[in-house]
């Protein structure tokens, strides 16, 4: 039993000459190896090391926090926001209606999110009315957290030609079920909210409370120049002799 | 349990000049990412970066790394220099399928993630909570 769980502690290879020698020892140190099978022996041979990996210098990008009251409240106004979205999703087997005009300030999901962070990104003299204003993400249903890491840079970065601020809004957990049933469209957990989107007015005051995203190494890419700053040379007025200088002497 | 105190965080990192040096040019290229008259410089020194740590036999993080561009060296953030996708290629979209694509603006070069396939996959370097020297 404890030779186990002492195996799934250090995932290292058997070999515990290479990993003495990376805590310290010279590399010319070489340590006997334990020979036998036994469990005692197996046991010495594998030893928890620690191994240094480096990692991005950058990786404090935070999320803006949400106290969970207020995310309750958000998912509230979302679930009343996206009612008229549901109604369309369910009548539209019935009739063949062409798309409401309340669905143009609205993406949803992740693909048409994304598309339109990017684009509002890089271009460069957008309409102030067709801007992105929030961004909503389940963080917490979507369950490899690789998918949504890059929102917070990205939302960032398409602050760079917009005329106002973008909140990013973390969702507490469960969300992804109560947004799906009001918009009645499947696992919906992803979607972000224009500026002009019709009802949303009412709402600006509660997600307005929501920090905004801080990312201390991206700002000079708001602020349209670098950090770097050209090396400061002055002039200082002084007096040098005349002539050439008299050689060094020869020490004796 | 003797064993409990074997494992004793090092005093001492081998190789931290190489490590910090490329902790230092990886915050340069960052820096110089950000005008876009000194793109190029960027990925000079991201690509010196690569370089080092390859030729030191340094461990990088694979988040770390995934911040570079694989082909040209470009520092990828996204919106700026990172295009982000889902595909679902398969006929009856099972989530199974889902594959993450991030995408070099530079030079169009892919990297897939088959998110869909193991929900549970960590990374080795999240896994493994590990004390900072």
């Amino acid at each position: 039993m404890s030779s186990k769980s002492k195996r799934t502690q250090a995932p290292n290879p058997p070999d515990s000459s290479s990993s003495e020698s990376k805590t310290g020892n010279s590399n010319g140190k070489k340590v006997t190896k334990p020979t036998g099978n036994s469990l005692k022996e197996r046991e010495k041979r594998k030893k928890q090391v620690f191994k240094p990996v480096l990692d991005n210098p950058f990786t404090q990008i935070q999320w803006p926090f949400i106290e969970p009251e207020l995310g309750s409240h958000v998912v509230e106004s979302l679930e009343v926001l996206l009612t008229p979205v549901g109604q369309y999703h369910k009548n539209i087997t019935a009739k063949g209606a062409p798309m409401p005009k309340f669905l143009d300030g609205f993406t949803f999901g992740f693909n048409p999110t994304t598309e339109a962070l990017e684009r509002q990104a890089n271009t460069k003299h957008p309409d102030a009315d067709k801007q992105i204003r929030y961004v909503f993400v389940c963080r917490y249903d979507i369950i490899p957290s690789i998918l949504t890491q890059h929102f917070p840079v990205l939302t960032y970065t398409a602050l760079r030609n917009s005329h106002h601020t973008i909140k990013l809004i973390q969702l507490p957990k469960g969300a992804i079920d109560r947004l799906s049933q009001a918009s009645g469209i499947n696992d919906l957990s992803i979607l972000s909210v224009t500026g002009n989107a019709p009802g949303v007015e009412g709402f600006f005051d509660l997600y307005n409370s929501v920090p905004e995203v801080q990312i201390p190494f991206l700002e000079p890419i708001l602020k349209k120049r670098g950090n770097f700053k050209s090396p400061l040379i002055k002039l200082i007025s002084t007096s040098a002799p005349v002539g050439s200088s008299s050689k060094k002497k020869p020490q004796k | 349990m003797a064993k409990k105190t074997s494992g004793k965080t090092p005093t001492s990192i081998p190789k931290k000049d190489e490590y910090t040096r490329i902790s230092y040019l990886y915050q340069v290229s960052q820096m110089m990412l950000q005008n876009p008259k000194f793109h190029t410089l960027s990925r000079v020194y991201s690509r010196n970066a690569t370089v080092i740590s390859k030729k030191a036999v340094l461990k990088l993080t694979p988040n770390f790394k995934r911040t570079m561009c694989k082909q040209c060296n470009t520092i990828l953030v996204a919106g700026a220099t990172l295009r982000v996708r889902l595909e679902n290629l398969s006929g009856s979209k099972d989530p199974k399928n889902d594959v993450l694509i991030y995408s070099c603006m530079v030079c169009d070069t892919v990297k897939r993630f088959p998110v869909g396939k193991d929900r549970q996959y960590e990374l080795f370097s999240d896994k493994h909570e590990t004390p900072l020297v």
